[in-house]
């Protein structure tokens, strides 16, 4: 008798059939209950273990291997193993979240470490060691400024220098200098009559007052008899002026002429 | 009509002729011009030709463009004589030099470094008008040489 409960159990689904044929019906109705009801007690048991373990979604996976294929033991244990796994990667996502937060709290801090560095500048010497006294930056700006105002100095004197006149730079009397002329050749010319039989050499190239050559070919008139220099084409270029200035010149004059005149009719 | 031009006409027929009592007494210390809107195709020679008229050019400087060298229409002389900057300024404002109306005044010129080179070359060349003993010799047998 046990080991016909045995077998009966163990290999359940097959081997009642082949039994029926040689036994009897009553007998057959009876085996068939007690296996069904053994069976149920042991699938309650495991859901009960894995329903505290997990939660609704592996209850759900069982169902429907469950629903698939009931008799088979070895499904059971691959069903514990799937489920160990999303657990698992969902613990490493958690993880990998709360590295990045970090990360973000961190660079704020960075930064506002580089915004209190730019604000202050630091002075170094030639031979790199920083300067942190006040008083040594200060002489040495004083100094500076001192050597540039002197530089600056001598640089618009060297300008003023430029700019001026050689003429006048040299201090030479021009008014002074033409009368001078005036009166030699005067002198020349009455006293001395042989000087048109003199040929000097030295007179033959006119040169300007500091040796530059002039325009050796008669030129226009102007108000301060000064000659054309040696590089004029001959092209007498004006806007009119000159002549204005003359006019006006012998107007006066003619006026100081008439007034005197009028003196004597009167 | 320049305001240059006026200024002097008024001076003129208020009866102001000596220099001492013109505006340009202002700028006695000051033998550079400045001349503006040049026709860009004058060279150094062709301003110190026209400018020659009223005395000896002791320096010159045309504006040019640091890249391509053309002309940028304006320029600086200096004068022997700083009298002859009256002359010109007086002249020579207004006057139509290839097709157009020059304009001339007073000025502080204030040199710059890098054209060092160009001032050397330019000062190169006039000096070559200063005469010496020996020159004038060289020059006045030349002159006889020519006739014969």
């Amino acid at each position: 008798m046990a080991l016909h409960q045995y077998l009966s159990e163990t290999y359940g689904p097959t081997k009642p059939k082949n039994k029926t044929k040689k036994k009897k019906k009553e007998s057959k109705s009876d085996a068939n209950s007690d296996k069904t009801s053994l069976i149920v007690k042991e699938r309650l048991s495991t859901l009960q273990q894995e329903q505290e373990k997990s939660g609704v979604a592996s209850f759900s996976k069982f169902d429907k291997q469950k629903s698939k294929n009931i008799w088979k033991n070895l499904e059971t244990n691959e069903l514990s193993h799937a489920i160990t796994h999303p657990s698992a990667s969902s613990i490493t996502g958690n993880e990998s979240k709360n590295d990045l937060k970090e990360i973000r709290a961190q660079e704020p801090l960075v930064t506002v470490a580089d915004k209190s560095k730019t604000r202050k500048t630091i002075y170094r010497d030639a031979q790199g060691h920083k300067i942190q006294e006040d008083s040594k930056i200060d002489d040495s700006s004083f100094s500076r400024s001192k050597y540039e105002d002197e530089k600056a100095a001598e640089r618009e004197q060297y300008l003023k220098n430029l700019n001026m006149g050689d003429v006048q730079k040299l201090g030479i009397n021009v008014d002074a200098h033409d009368k001078k002329k005036n009166q030699t050749a005067s002198s020349l010319t009455i006293e001395d009559p042989a000087i048109t039989f003199t040929h000097d050499k030295e007179r033959t190239v006119k040169t300007s007052l500091l040796g530059r050559k002039l325009y050796d070919k008669p030129a226009p008139e102007n108000r301060f008899a000064i000659m054309p220099g040696s590089r004029w084409d001959g092209v007498h270029r004006s806007n009119g002026f000159e002549e204005k200035w003359f006019a006006k010149q012998n107007e006066i004059n003619e006026k100081k002429v008439q007034s005197y005149t009028l003196q004597e009719d009167y | 009509m320049n305001k240059i031009q006026q200024i002097n006409d008024k001076e003129l027929q208020s009866g102001i002729l000596s220099p001492h009592q013109s505006w340009h007494n202002e700028y006695k210390d000051n033998a550079y011009i400045y001349i503006g809107n040049l026709n860009r195709e004058l060279t150094e020679g062709d301003i110190l030709t026209v400018f020659s008229e009223y005395g000896v050019p002791v320096d010159v400087i045309l504006s040019r463009d640091e890249n391509t060298g053309e002309s940028q229409g304006f320029a600086y002389l200096k004068y022997e004589d700083q009298r002859s900057t009256i002359l010109a300024v007086d002249n020579l404002n207004g006057f139509k030099i290839g097709g157009r109306a020059l304009k001339i005044d007073h000025t502080f010129y204030r040199p710059k470094r890098s054209l060092q080179k160009y001032y050397e070359a330019v000062k190169e060349e006039l000096d070559r008008d200063i005469v010496s003993k020996n020159n004038a010799e060289k020059l006045i047998l030349a002159k006889k040489d020519q006739p014969n």
